[in-house]
């Protein structure tokens, strides 16, 4: 199983598996997660206008409910090859399954030691009482917000892991940050806005 | 011209020079907010016989239509609840036009002019489809075009029959089905007794424009045209006056756009009607009444629209008036049927527009409203037009706005956005008069690719980015310090969308010349734009490679990129974005910011919440205000 397994519920007993939480990894003396050997930091970025119940990753359930708006979620997994594989999106009657679609756009792979964005997933339709329509799902390069936002939550992770984008179609603006990073001279975290 | 006219004529230019020089009263300090206020009245329209004016304005935040008589200042104000009202026109004595909305519909208001007192009416066109010919003096005749089917159908029917509760279609109305094209026809002309004789259409499975033309209504359909390259098609406005040629707008071999016969035997151009050595066409005039007829066309010379009129008479109003008032802008919008009264525009870079009614037998002007009455003329500042040589010799234009009173005041170079296919004017500018009231020079520059200039001048800025617009943009602000106009020591840069990319690009190509630069909107990273934007179809990637750079040449790309090459910038930087900008996505930000705070570069960042790519006017107010503490900041004398 390539989904690395939280402790807590192996100890338990639980026979569900989930994904790994970022914060409910180990942390350093800085309060910063520590990675195990062999596991990189997968970003799920999903935007979406209708409430999911849902979000699939290679069978295993990532994320679930999620309402209306942005969400950003760092897991820690094993590294390998991974695809969006299923939505459950939240109806008025109940929950509506969605395939994600094949095709090489669902596919993204996990590096170990670093962060891996595979895009943002933008979800939109219309959900009834009875019945729900879901436009075709777009993936979006948004590798700014995204470097913000864990910036903001972790500001010095990007440093401990480097950032990778593992969708598809990279426009290379994550490698030349991570890039940027180790030249010398490059003042971490240095920001001065004002 | 007869002795009584000529003096009819100068009597009236007097009377007129009158008016507009006299002083504006000052009903307001020069602030932003006064700035960009909704102007009261945006648009007006007179009816056919000039009896009555009809006015698109702003009352308690809300745009509304209004009525009233020509010589009675009582109004009657149309309890609409449209909302984006685009522009309105009289279709005959009773009854006027409203285009609103993203889409083509229409609404009509009747007044009656049977009695003292307007009575309104009002009527929404709930019919799908849009207006082709409202034919004028055609009883209760339009001609209203449907798209249904694949196919663009236009219906010759009685304007009721578009009005009432149920919307209804015309697809079966083979009785009054009077043109049909396969297609999606956008532009239909009529010749004067009301036969559809040509049209402009989307050719079938392609982007191509086609021309098509009919010499009767019982004639069958021909192309004329179809385009080869963007924009190399002949636009048709009327029939020409021997009956069967068109009047097109064109370019064919020369290299602006010009009026032209274009011969339907051949679907070759022919007389040339009107052209400008190095300005293209950029809008014809129609006929006030029946609007079948092109009697002149504007261009624009030195940052301000030109009318040429082909009609003698509107050619004499026209001349007099700019020979009289030569830095104003006089546009004549609407003409009584008897040519007694006149509805003129009149505005420069110091009035956002001022409406007058001129009556020609009475010899008198009378100023109806004024688009912004609350700001002062003499407050605003004067803006200058200079043909500047660029480095490679390609000659631009360039406007500089002044502070009232200043020497040599510090700079902002002020460049567009776009940049292909836009311009800047002379005309009134809030931004720039913004800043010139804060004592700042303005330079605003019609660099390569800007509209308006020629083929060769708009071709001229492809895969220009970051290259040749910016050397242009640094030989107008030389050119400015050459001739001791401004203080180039104390010089900023600042633009929106592709203003704010080049502002930032500025920084990094001429760090000698700034002393700091602002982007609002601008993109930052040219490889996410290319996936974000122009990678989802064959067109958009062509798009991108004709106009911007190779897709597939990141390298070439990241060079061009303000994000990576953040490290050279070495003054301090506005970032302001709108969040909800669907043009320049707010990652460009985020991006930039990211890299500014790994290389402890200072900036300073300003997020319009909600704002889009095109700020409202109370999003503008917010932004000029924080620009002009962050350029006065960086300006004060060293």
């Amino acid at each position: 199983m390539r989904i690395a397994l939280c402790v807590l519920a192996i100890l338990s007993g639980c026979t569900s598996v989930r994904l790994l939480e970022i914060e409910e990894t180990s942390l350093d003396s800085e309060g910063l997660p520590v990675l195990a050997p062999g596991h990189g930091i997968l970003v799920v970025h999903v935007h979406t206008d209708v409430p999911i119940a849902k979000l699939q990753i290679s069978r295993w359930t990532a994320l679930s409910d999620l309402q209306r708006g942005e969400h950003l979620r760092l897991l820690a997994v094993d590294a390998g090859r991974y695809r969006w594989s299923g939505i459950v999106v939240s109806a008025g009657e109940g929950d509506v399954q969605f395939l994600a679609p094949y095709g090489e756009f669902s596919e993204f792979r996990v590096e170990p030691g670093r962060i891996n964005y595979p895009g943002e997933l933008a979800f939109s339709g219309v959900t009834g009482k009875k019945s729900v329509g879901i436009r075709p799902i777009v993936f979006r390069n948004r590798s700014g917000l995204m470097l913000r936002t864990i910036k903001e939550r972790f500001p010095e992770l990007v440093e401990r892991y480097p950032p990778v984008y593992t969708g598809q179609k990279s426009d290379g603006y994550l490698e030349y940050y991570a890039e940027m990073l180790l030249t010398p001279g490059v003042a971490k975290n240095a920001g001065s806005e004002r | 011209m007869s002795p009584d006219r000529q003096a009819t004529v100068a009597v009236l230019i007097w009377t007129a020079i009158q008016l507009l020089l006299a002083p504006l009263p000052a009903l307001g300090a020069l602030s932003a907010s006064a700035l960009y206020r909704t102007p009261v009245v945006r648009e007006m329209a007179l009816s056919p016989s000039g009896s009555y004016l009809a006015s698109i304005v702003t009352r308690r935040g809300r745009e509304r239509i209004v009525l009233r008589k020509r010589d009675d200042d009582r109004e009657v104000m149309v309890q609409t609840d449209l909302l984006l009202i685009r522009r309105l026109f009289w279709i005959d004595e009773k009854r006027l036009a409203v285009l609103f909305g993203g889409v083509p519909m229409y609404h009509v208001v009747t007044a009656s002019n049977a009695v003292d007192e307007l009575v309104i009416r009002e009527d929404r066109v709930r019919a799908r489809g849009y207006l082709v010919d409202p034919l004028p003096n055609m009883g209760e005749e339009v001609l209203w075009a449907v798209r249904a089917g694949g196919n663009t159908s236009v219906y010759r029917i009685e304007i009721s029959e578009l009005l009432g509760e149920r919307a209804r279609t015309f697809a079966d109305d083979e009785g009054r089905l009077v043109a049909q094209l396969e297609g999606n026809v956008y532009r239909w002309v009529a010749d004067g007794s009301a036969v559809v004789r040509a049209a402009l259409k989307l050719g079938r499975g392609s982007k191509k424009t086609e021309l098509w033309y009919r010499a009767a209504v019982d004639a069958e359909w021909r192309l004329l045209q179809r385009e080869a390259e963007p924009e190399d098609i002949a636009h048709p406005f009327a029939i020409a006056e021997n009956e069967h040629d068109l009047v097109v707008a064109a370019r064919g071999e020369r290299d602006t756009f010009a009026l032209f016969e274009l011969s339907t035997e051949t679907g070759e151009l022919g007389r040339e009607l009107f052209s400008h050595p190095d300005a293209d066409i950029i809008d014809v005039i129609l006929d006030h009444s029946a609007r079948r007829e092109v009697i002149g066309v504007v261009y624009e010379e030195d940052g301000l629209p030109q009318f040429h009129h082909l009609d003698s008479f509107f050619d004499l109003y026209q001349r007099s008036l700019s020979h009289a008032l030569p830095d104003m802008v006089l546009r004549i919008t609407g003409v009584s049927r008897d040519r007694r009264y006149f509805l003129v525009v009149a505005g420069s870079p110091r009035d956002p527009g001022t409406y007058y009614l001129l009556d020609t037998r009475a010899k008198t002007a009378t100023v109806i409203a004024r688009q912004m009455p609350w700001l002062d003329s003499a407050e605003l500042a004067s803006v200058d037009s200079f043909r500047v040589k660029s480095t490679d010799g390609l000659e631009i234009e360039a406007f500089l706005t002044r502070p009232n009173g200043a020497r040599k005041p510090p700079l902002v170079v002020m460049p567009h956005g776009g940049p292909r296919n836009v311009r800047d004017s002379r005309l009134f500018n809030p931004l720039a008069q913004f800043l010139a009231a804060g004592g700042m020079a303005v330079l605003q520059v019609n660099y390569r690719g800007s509209s308006g200039r020629g083929k060769a001048f708009l071709d001229a800025g492809k895969r220009e980015w970051g290259a040749g617009i910016e050397e242009d943009l640094d030989a107008a602000f030389d050119e400015m310090v050459r001739r001791g106009l401004v203080d180039g020591d104390r010089a900023c840069i600042a633009g929106g969308s592709y203003g704010g990319y080049s502002a930032l690009m500025s920084a990094i190509r001429s760090p000698e010349r700034y002393l700091c630069a602002a982007s609002l909107n601008g993109p930052t990273d040219l490889p996410f734009a290319f996936h974000f934007g122009f990678d989802w179809s064959d067109e958009g990637r062509e798009y991108f490679d004709e106009y911007i750079a190779d897709p597939d040449d990141l390298e070439s790309l990241q060079t061009i990129s303000p994000v990576y090459r953040a490290s050279e910038i070495r003054i301090p930087v506005l970032l302001a974005q709108g969040t909800e900008d669907r043009i320049v996505d707010l990652d460009h930000y985020y991006r930039m910011a990211n890299v500014l705070d790994a290389l402890g570069k200072p900036y300073e960042s300003y997020l319009m919440y909600g704002a889009r790519h095109s700020p409202k006017r109370s999003e503008w107010v917010g932004f000029a205000l924080r620009l002009r503490k962050f350029l006065l900041a960086h300006l004060q004398s060293p």
